[in-house]
């Protein structure tokens, strides 16, 4: 029994410290039922059963079935939703846009904020200010960063086709050619996540130890063979974090899409999340539309899966 | 296996938090419940049917504060009623929302929804006629009832309703040698634009864009004699010549420069084309007759009329704007406040100052032989052209799809006006098979 362990044993064999001892703060019976895991962990089952699970076995339930909410008919579909969206010429295209936005988004994301915190990761004053300025889109919320991209990117006005015609560069029709709106709102969606991938990246460095860099200058490594060789491994947990959140991030882009594009023009820069919305809410098929959560949800869990099993074992941790 | 106390008061404590949450849903379901039906107000000595009314506006919006204000004063004379109004947010906001509400089958009483989306929503809506009077159905404008009534049975009430018509800037157009009276058609709006426009002073002859939701194109197409859908809203009919006219015709005026169309990528277009115009810059513009009020309050430097909407092969416009249903699931209490409501919002005096304000129609026959609109009239003369406009209104397409489809269509009129090199053919064709495909997928 816990109660007779003494004070001074309130460490684990580590002499790692253990959960201080309740038992004078609280009614003993009290304290006996804390000290059990499953209620401990009841709030978060709980919530997550009525926030995430429900939601799931709900959306896979009518994923089966056809249901007008105006008249609440509800009628068995068997798999037609399913086949409706492999019918669908723009099922097609969305995972294209998808995977193209996923990849490069993810890909030119973490190179950038590589390069950003190789740069930044010494303390001094200016880099202070310039990783506080780089921050900053991070806590900025996506409407507001949306907008100003869209008079930064404004065909007419904006000063992206100004500095572009400065240089000889044809302007560009930005998000409202189909061209170039997946472009658009991929150069949006990097700028605004580059910040907390920085972020990230200078705390990984700077938990690598220095004497491994000084170790390293003994050992006459050059420039490029110490990032290759100590840097990138050593702050491959924290590039393989980021890789797994950027990549359901970008997969599970909406705002970006909604506020600049809508999915246009012609559908070249609709993703999955905000097609599924559309089917749902614009052409209120909530059947086909939960199906296409379904197979969303399955892409998702495929693509992490694979993250994980050609990644992880490059990880050093 | 014996159970022991730990697990007894591990398993009575779950139980207790689950209870709790339950009991906190209900809690508050019971009580949306009940403010739903009836409050007590008047410190409980009298019981109110409290009537949720969800509009396109909310409070801060100019157009809004007008029906904010009349639900006070309804309230006020009506003590055992409480109409609520709360903004959802555009004629989207409030689509998007009544789906989820009938989903979870906490409709509001009253929904104000643009015109077309009765096509949707009309199992769910009432039959005016049990909550109205006759009298109070038959002094709305015919012309504003068409997209009212669905198998002959009045379920949308008109509210703030508009046509598209042809703002003339009649000081430019008499300096082009050309009539004040403007164009009567849309080849003579295209002469007219060529000859009023002066490029070397950055002037216009004519501005315009497509309306978010394609709204100018649809009134067009209706003029060049086409429809959008066919009389049982079963097949696309735009994707034919009377489909691509207007694009053809736009799309020459812009490429030479006869014709602002801002395309930027803000969705402001109905404010850059109104301020192209108030400026002096351009001399004729399409806009919503609900733009008159406002323009007319404004000093303008020039003569500011109005002309009916060119016509093609005949006169016909579209009409717009939102109308209001009453929810059947509401308790007969709600539903004959809600009527009675209505009736508030068409009495003579109400509609007089909302159209005075705001620009919208005035809605009933009756307020047309009031004093106030016929000195109103007098002063400005401009007001009975859109009024006088009405005989030849056109529904919206009668299509339960039809928001999904002019979200696809917008797109690719849009595209026509950016990169002129397009072909319109093309485009409306494109554009007439996938709206096919939408309204097939969902029958």
């Amino acid at each position: 029994m816990q109660e007779n362990i003494p004070a001074k044993q309130l460490h684990d064999k580590k002499g790692g410290p253990t959960l201080m001892k309740p038992g004078r703060m609280l009614p003993r019976a009290l304290n006996k039922v804390l000290q059990n895991p499953y209620v401990l962990i009841a709030p978060a089952v709980i919530l997550v059963s009525i926030f995430s699970l429900y939601p799931i076995l709900f959306a896979v339930k009518v994923s089966f079935m056809n249901w007008d909410v105006v008249t609440g008919e509800q009628s068995f579909a068997g798999f037609n939703n399913y086949r409706s969206i492999f019918a669908d010429p723009d099922s097609m295209q969305v995972l294209k846009n998808t995977l193209i936005y996923a990849f490069f988004t993810v890909c030119f994301g973490l190179i950038f904020a590589l390069m950003i915190g190789i740069l930044l990761q010494k303390s001094t004053f200016l880099t202070n200010l310039v990783q506080s300025v780089i921050f900053t889109p991070h806590i900025v919320s996506f409407v507001s960063v949306t907008i100003m991209w869209m008079w930064l990117l404004d065909p007419q006005m904006g000063i992206v086709n100004y500095v572009l015609k400065m240089f000889g560069f044809e302007p560009q029709l930005w998000m409202m050619s189909p061209k170039t709106s997946l472009l658009s709102i991929m150069i949006v969606s990097i700028w605004k996540g580059l910040g907390f991938s920085a972020m990230i990246v200078i705390a990984g460095l700077q938990s690598i130890p220095s004497y491994i860099y000084e170790a390293a200058k003994l050992d006459r490594s050059g420039r490029w063979s110490t990032l290759f060789r100590i840097t990138i491994p050593l702050l491959s947990p924290t590039l393989f974090f980021l890789l797994i959140t950027s990549t359901i991030g970008a997969f599970s882009s909406f705002d970006v899409v909604n506020l600049m594009t809508g999915g246009g023009p012609q559908g070249s820069s609709n993703l999955i999340v905000h097609w599924i919305y559309q089917i749902g809410f614009l052409k209120f098929q909530l059947g086909k539309a939960m199906a296409a959560s379904v197979l969303f949800l399955i892409l998702i869990g495929f693509i992490s899966l694979l993250n994980f099993m050609f990644f992880s074992k490059k990880v050093h941790y | 296996m014996r159970p022991t106390v730990k697990k007894m008061s591990s398993i009575a404590l779950v139980g207790t938090i689950i209870a709790g949450l339950f009991a906190g849903c209900g809690t508050s379901d019971s009580k949306a419940n009940n403010a739903g039906q009836v409050g007590s107000g008047d410190g409980g000595k009298q019981e109110k049917v409290v009537v949720d009314m969800w509009s396109i506006w909310d409070s801060s919006n100019s157009n809004g504060k007008y029906l904010f204000d009349a639900a006070k004063q309804f309230n006020e004379a009506n003590p055992g009623i409480e109409v609520v109004v709360s903004g959802q947010g555009g004629y989207d906001g409030v689509a998007e929302k009544l789906e989820a509400a009938l989903v979870a089958k906490k409709t509001p009483v009253i929904a104000q929804i643009e015109e077309s989306f009765l096509t949707r929503y009309h199992p769910v809506a009432a039959d005016l006629s049990q909550y109205m009077s006759k009298e109070a159905i038959d002094n709305y404008i015919e012309g504003l009832t068409r997209s009212s009534y669905v198998d002959g049975i009045f379920k949308a009430a008109p509210m703030n309703r508009s046509t598209p018509i042809l703002y003339l800037n009649a000081d430019l157009l008499k300096a082009a040698g050309l009539p004040a009276e403007g164009p009567k058609t849309w080849d003579e709006l295209y002469e007219f634009a060529k000859k009023a426009a002066q490029p070397n002073k950055e002037i216009y002859g004519f501005a315009s864009h497509w309306d978010s939701d394609a709204w100018f194109w649809e009134s067009a197409v209706y003029s060049y004699g086409g429809e959008i859908v066919s009389e049982d809203g079963s097949k696309v009919e735009f994707g034919n010549e009377k489909g691509w006219k207007i694009v053809e015709l736009w799309q020459n005026m812009v490429k030479e420069k006869a014709m602002f169309s801002p395309y930027g990528s803000q969705d402001s277009q109905s404010d850059l084309v109104k301020q192209k115009f108030m400026e002096g810059k351009a001399a004729m513009m399409l806009d919503s007759t609900g733009s008159l009020g406002p323009l007319l309050k404004e000093s303008q430097p020039f003569d500011l009329q109005v002309a009916f909407q060119p016509a093609g092969e005949k006169n016909s416009m579209v009409t717009g704007g939102a109308n209001m249903i009453i929810l059947d699931s509401a308790t007969e209490e709600q539903k004959k406040a809600a009527g009675k409501f209505f009736e508030f919002l068409a009495s003579d005096d109400f509609v007089v100052s909302f159209f005075k304000n705001s620009g919208y129609f005035p809605i009933t026959k009756s307020s047309l032989e009031t004093e106030a609109i016929q000195a109103l009239y007098k002063e400005f003369p401009q007001y009975k052209v859109g009024i006088d406009q009405l005989q030849y209104a056109h529904k919206r397409p009668w299509q339960k799809n039809w928001r999904a489809m002019y979200t696809t269509i917008v797109e690719d009129l849009r595209l026509a006006l950016i990169d002129t090199n397009q072909d319109p053919k093309q485009l409306i064709q494109k554009a007439a098979e996938k709206s096919q495909q939408i309204m097939d997928e969902n029958k």
